[in-house]
C-alpha cells in the first residue's frame, strides 16, 4: 500500500526516486523494473515522483500562500 | 531557556502578549513604523566587545553545531526583529497583503549585522534560524486559529496551492505540510533542511544551497526530490 508505505519512517521510495532522476529517461523503466523487483506498488509510486517532477510543479513560495503580515 | 513546560514553539518563539499581534501594538511602532523599544532592547541585550567576536555570531556557529541553547537564546532576538520589520512593513503599506519572507529575512539580518557586529560569515546560519523561527510562527499562528475555532476545520493555515496547470489548484495546509516535512527530515535531514530555508525563510536556491554547504545543482536537484515528495504527500491527505 503506498500510502502506508510513506506513514512509515523511512519510505524507500525517496532514495530511489533521487537515483532514478539520474537516469536517462529512455532507460528509466528497465532501470524501475530492476530496482523495485515484484513490488509493483513500489514502483508505481516511484514512476509517480518522477511524473510529478516532470510536470514541472513546485511548491509555491510562502509569500504567494500566506499573509504574514497578518500571522505576525 | 529551555523550559521543558513548553512546547518546541513556545519555546522558539515565546508567547506574545494579547493585543499585540495586530499592527502597531500600544503605539509601539513611530511614524515610519521601524522603531519597537522591545527590539532595540533585546539587541542591545547581547552587548558588543569589540576586541572580540560578535556574541551573536558565537551563538550562531554553537546553534550550527548542534547547541540548542544557543538557538533558544538568539530565538526570541530573531522573532522580535521579524515581527517588527513585519509590523512596520504593515504601517507603511497598510494597503499591500504581500509581505515576503526573504525581506524580513534579509532585512533582520542587515539589522542584526549592523547593531551587533555579526560577521558576514554567520549570515547563512541566521538564514537558517530565521527559517526555523518562521516556521514556528506560522505553527503557531495557525494551532491558535484552530483552538480559537473548536472542533471547526481545526483553523488551519489553508492556502492555495497553485500549480501550473489550473486543474491542480487546490488547498495547502501550513500544519500537514509541517507533518510531512517532520517525516522527510526523519528520512533525510539536508531534505529537510532545505525545505525549511526555501518554503518558510524564503531564501532562494542559491542562498539555500550556501546555508547547506551544496552547489547550486545539488541544491536544485535535491529540491526537486523534496518537492515533488511533499507534494505527493500533501496530495493525499
Amino acid at each position: 500500500m503506498d500510502r502506508d508505505r510513506s506513514r512509515e519512517p523511512s519510505d524507500p521510495a525517496l532514495g530511489l526516486f533521487e537515483e532514478a532522476l539520474g537516469i536517462a529517461e529512455e532507460d528509466r523503466d528497465a532501470w524501475i523494473d530492476a530496482h523495485c523487483g515484484a513490488d509493483r506498488a513500489l514502483a508505481t509510486r516511484v514512476r509517480r515522483l518522477l511524473a510529478r517532477a516532470a510536470s514541472g510543479t513546485d511548491l509555491p513560495a510562502l509569500a504567494d500562500v500566506v499573509d504574514l503580515a497578518e500571522v505576525f | 531557556m529551555n523550559v521543558p513546560s513548553r512546547t518546541p514553539i513556545e519555546r522558539v518563539c515565546p508567547r506574545r502578549n494579547k493585543g499585540a499581534d495586530r499592527p502597531n501594538p500600544g503605539g509601539i511602532l513611530d511614524s515610519r513604523g521601524d522603531r519597537d523599544p522591545r527590539g532595540e532592547a533585546l539587541l542591545q541585550s547581547f552587548p558588543v566587545d569589540p576586541d572580540s567576536e560578535s556574541p551573536v555570531t558565537r551563538l550562531l556557529e554553537r546553534w550550527v553545531e548542534g547547541d540548542e541553547a544557543a538557538g533558544d537564546e538568539l530565538a526570541p532576538l530573531v522573532y522580535e526583529e521579524l515581527k517588527l520589520l513585519a509590523l512596520g512593513h504593515m504601517a507603511r503599506r497598510p494597503g499591500e497583503r504581500t509581505l515576503q519572507p526573504t525581506a524580513l529575512v534579509n532585512e533582520a539580518w542587515m539589522r542584526l549585522m549592523r547593531a551587533q557586529g555579526a560577521s558576514f560569515q554567520s549570515r547563512n546560519h541566521f538564514y537558517a534560524l530565521a527559517a526555523r523561527v518562521m516556521r514556528s510562527v506560522l505553527l503557531d499562528h495557525a494551532r491558535r486559529k484552530g483552538s480559537e475555532k473548536r472542533g471547526g476545520h481545526l483553523g488551519r493555515v489553508s492556502v492555495d496551492l497553485q500549480a501550473k496547470a489550473p486543474t491542480e489548484h487546490r488547498a495547502l495546509d501550513i500544519l500537514h505540510v509541517n507533518d510531512a516535512l517532520e517525516r522527510l527530515t526523519e528520512m533525510d535531514a539536508e531534505l529537510g533542511r532545505l525545505v525549511e530555508l526555501r518554503f518558510f525563510g524564503g531564501l532562494d536556491m542559491e542562498s539555500a544551497a550556501a546555508a547547506l554547504g551544496l552547489s547550486k545543482r545539488t541544491a536544485e536537484r535535491r529540491w526537486t526530490v523534496a518537492s515533488a515528495w511533499l507534494q505527493e504527500e500533501l496530495g493525499e491527505s
